[in-house]
Parts: structure tokens; sequence; C-alpha cells
């Protein structure tokens, strides 16, 4: 995670975290961070987008 | 085992026959458990509010009524309790958040009001992780696991899995981001079963979500959380995400057998389970191959990547419903839900997207998986319930921990804990079912034949 991408976010919500808290956020994305490589790795092209694919009805999608 | 602990251990089919032929009634059995809350919760911390009064002018009211022969069904006198985020008309709900710790709901959420038709007794709300993230509530102490009172009790729905198996209620609800009601139910030797999304409404609940949230029964036994799930079942015009696919008769679909069905074993979700629950695991597998199942090996692709995806899209609206509150009430936030809920918002746009796109291909991918098989197997948790001391918030960015689980949040459809054996150290260890979309009465169906055989929903915490 960018330090200046963090604090435009914490500036963007106005929420002040302690350097203990992130040192936290850091390790988390650190964390994340292979599983986010490996996801926008992957060839999904053409799948949907959104929620369409809810199950309810054939096909899927919200009922009215 | 004492009186109390007796009737309070009932099945809600046992107790409900007792009281409609009027062996037993709903106030001596509210007595009984709101008994038992006031003697084990004081140490298990299962309860955030007690509705005593309330309880008893409920139980009063369904005793009037079976006297007169009127009947609402098998939950009519029946205790059960809520987590905390359901909405309940006069009672406290919380979200086990100090942000609402004051709130009291003018009306009900649409489970709580069809339980209450039903003529169940409402005892209270239940402890959870705030607002449904991970970790402990925001307020009040941390619930125990009955099992070793050391040891975790399984989130979100914690309170819900301890209140069940420590008879501390006949049944309770939770929710279902990413296992939070699969999770606790295998900590604590109990059924929870997480039902298709749409299938219960989520109207009225505190959400952690919009589309992850699955809302469903945890009970001691298969039969009761059959018995939940017809009740709380059905379409809702109030959320337009409520299916309006029938209601089947789930109790009366555990009579049939498990001969040929089709059980997939995803072998992924044993990777990094501890060998005690892959052993337990495998065990139960082949019980239900000797009851008549026919099991095979199957694979999901990217299921890897699931768990990544899974946090992107709850975190990310986890972020869109709580960024006013970290604005406004950062302070009355717990760090865990206040740190991983800022995170939400540092997830980009393309990454929102490529989760959503691997949500897409996940639920066509496990829909041919269930052209194969009827059923998918799995561990619930990757080992036993461990201390709380050992309470590691960086476990949520760990795809081992939950992407066994999650799996079914993305693929939007049913899945339960069921037991399935026990640690050496005397923790329980629970497998997973999953079914196609609105099968539910299949998943309870295999699960109420490896409960028979099994026999581990009569074995109770020594408290």
């Amino acid at each position: 995670m960018d330090e200046a991408n963090l604090q435009v976010l914490l500036e963007r919500v106005g929420l002040d975290l302690s350097p203990e808290e992130r040192e936290w956020v850091h390790r988390a994305f650190e964390g994340y961070r292979p599983q986010l490589e490996a996801l926008l790795a992957l060839d999904l092209e053409g799948e949907e987008v959104g929620t369409a694919f809810l199950p309810g009805r054939p096909g899927g999608g919200r009922e009215e | 085992m004492s009186g109390t602990a007796e009737l309070c251990y009932l099945s809600i089919e046992e107790a409900g026959a007792q009281l409609r032929k009027g062996a037993l009634s709903p106030v001596e059995l509210t007595r009984a458990y709101l008994d038992r809350i006031e003697a084990l919760d004081e140490r298990l911390h299962s309860y955030l509010h007690v509705a005593r009064e309330g309880a008893l002018a409920s139980a009063r009211r369904a005793e009037s009524e079976l006297k007169r022969g009127e009947t609402r069904g098998p939950l009519h006198g029946i205790p059960v309790a809520l987590k905390d985020i359901f909405d309940t008309a006069g009672v406290p709900t919380t979200g086990g958040s100090r942000i609402y710790r004051d709130r009291v709901p003018e009306h009900n959420a649409t489970v709580s009001a069809r339980l209450e038709a039903a003529g169940a007794v409402l005892l209270g709300k239940l402890t959870m992780s705030e607002l449904a993230m991970t970790g402990p509530p925001g307020f009040g102490e941390e619930a125990r696991n009955p099992w070793n009172l050391d040891c975790a009790p399984g989130w979100s729905s914690s309170g819900s899995g301890v209140a069940v198996a420590a008879g501390l209620c006949a049944g309770a609800c939770g929710s279902d981001s990413g296992g939070s009601i699969r999770f606790p139910a295998s900590y604590n030797n109990v059924v929870g079963l997480m039902p298709t999304y749409g299938r219960v409404s989520r109207h009225g609940v505190i959400p952690l979500t919009w589309s992850i949230d699955h809302l469903g029964p945890m009970t001691r036994c298969v039969e009761d959380a059959a018995l939940m799930l017809g009740v709380i079942a059905g379409h809702d015009p109030r959320d337009r995400t409520s299916s309006r696919a029938p209601v089947p008769d789930y109790r009366a679909a555990l009579r049939e057998d498990i001969r040929g069905v089709k059980v997939g074993v995803l072998r992924q979700g044993f990777e990094g389970a501890e060998p005690e629950t892959r052993a337990a695991v495998e065990r139960a597998i082949a019980e239900l191959e000797s009851l008549g199942a026919v099991a095979e090996e199957v694979r999901v692709p990217h299921f890897e990547e699931m768990h990544i995806a899974n946090s992107i899209l709850y975190l990310s609206e986890d972020f869109a419903l709580y960024r006013e509150a970290l604005q406004k009430q950062a302070e009355s936030l717990g760090q865990v839900f206040r740190i991983y809920t800022f995170m939400g918002g540092l997830f980009s746009a393309e990454e929102y997207i490529q989760a959503q796109r691997l949500r897409s291909r996940t639920r066509r991918e496990v829909a041919a998986l269930f052209e194969r098989v009827d059923l998918l197997a799995l561990p619930a948790a990757s080992g036993p319930a461990k201390p709380i001391a050992e309470f590691d918030p960086f476990a949520l960015t760990r795809p081992t921990r939950s992407a066994p689980l999650e799996v079914f949040n993305l693929a939007a459809c049913p899945a339960l804990s069921v037991p399935c054996g026990f640690s050496e150290a005397g923790l329980p260890i629970g497998l997973q079912l999953a079914a196609p979309p609105f099968d539910e009465a299949g998943l309870l169906r295999a699960a109420y034949t490896l409960q028979q055989r099994l026999g581990l929903h009569l074995r109770h915490p020594d408290l």
C-alpha cells in the first residue's frame, strides 16, 4: 500500500490513524498484495459485472 | 444433567410436541432457559440483551393459545434468540457496535416478524463481532466457547453458536458473508445453515454488505434447522433481492434417504486443514458413502483467488455502508472493524470490477460442478477452535482460512456445517456441505442422514 494513497483516503474520510494502526493497514495490504496481483492476472473476459448473478429466477437477476 | 438442562437441551421438535400436547408449558420452558442464562451466561457472554419480561409475556400468550387448541406451527412456544443484527420492535438492536448502543427499533425485521407470527418466544439478542465483521463485539465481553472457555467462539455469529451449544436457547439465527454462520457452527458442535442468497429476507437487518449477506438458522440438530428455515424463508416484497421460489416442506424432505446422491469432494477445501480436521471430514464422507452416497473428487477453478475476491466485495460494500460512521463516529468503532472498513476504501475500481467478474465466473463454474454432483463436501474450518488470546486480526487476509467458506458466498448457493467429530482436546469439528441454489432440502437431507449415523448432536458441553 502506497503511503500517499493511504494519506489521500485518510483525508477524504477525515480519519486519524495512529502510527501503529497505519502499520496495521500496511501489513494487512501486504497480505492481500500477492492475491490482488493474482486476481488481476486472471482472464475473465466476457464475465458480467454487477449483481445479475443473483439466483431467484431462471437466468438470475432481481425480481420485481 | 439437571432437569433444567434436560428441558433446555430438548430439540425444537421434541419440545414442540410436548407443548402441543400440554405435557410442557411455554412458560415453564421459557423460565428454564431464562434461569439457565442467568446461571451460565456470566461466563459465556453469549447474550448482549436478555428480553426477560417480553419473553415471559410471549410465553404466557403462547400458553393461552395452545390451551385453546390454537397452534401456530412447530415453533409455537419455542424460546429462540437472534444475532443482534435482526431488528426487534422495542428490543435493543445494536449490531454489536457502540455506534448503535442505544438503538431500539420500532419495527421487526422480516425474520423477527415471521418468528413472532409463528409463536416463537424471543429470549434476547446475541453477541456478535462488531457489525458482523470478525473478532470481538464493539462493546461488552467476547462470547466464550462452551467446550473450552479459553477458546474462541467462532465469528461473526459468535453468541448464536455459543447460546445454541450451551442450551441457552432452542435455536438462533445468524448471518453469513464469508462463513459467519458455518464457522461458529463448526466451533460449537451445532448445525449452521447459510441458505441461498435471496431465500431469507434481509429486510430490517443491519447489513455488513448488500450482495453477500445471507441469513439462516443455527440449531442443535438438522431437524430444527429445517423447521426454522421453513418459518423464516420465502418471498418478501420489502427485500428486492428476495426470491419468489416456493418454500418446500424442509422437514418432510428429511425422510428420504441419500442412496445414489453424488457427493463432490472439493479437495482444494482440505488444503491448509489440520490433520485431525481432515481425518474427521474424510470419515464423515466415508460414512455418507456407507449410507449410499457416491463420492468423487472435484475441483473448482480459481479457488485460490476467491478469498481476495470476496474480501474486495464485502470490504468495499462495508466501506460504502459505514463511511459516514468512520467520518463521524470513528472513536466509537472498535479497532478491527474501523481498520478493515477503512481498508475497503483502498481497493481500486479495477480490483472491484475484477472481483465482480470472478463472482460471475464462480457462479457458472460451481453451477457446472452441480451438473455432475448433487452436493459438495469439505471442512467447515481449517481446524477446531483456537485460544481467544491467539486472535489474529491479520488472519482475515489469509486465503486458507476463508476461501473454503467464501466460495459459496460468491456462488450464492446454500451451504451448512454439521458436526462430524471432535479433536483430541475435545473441541468440535464440522463438515461443510453445499448444494445448488434453492436445494436446501437436499442439503438438509444429507446432513440429517449423517447426523443420525454419528449421533454427535447429542453431545453437549460440560458446564
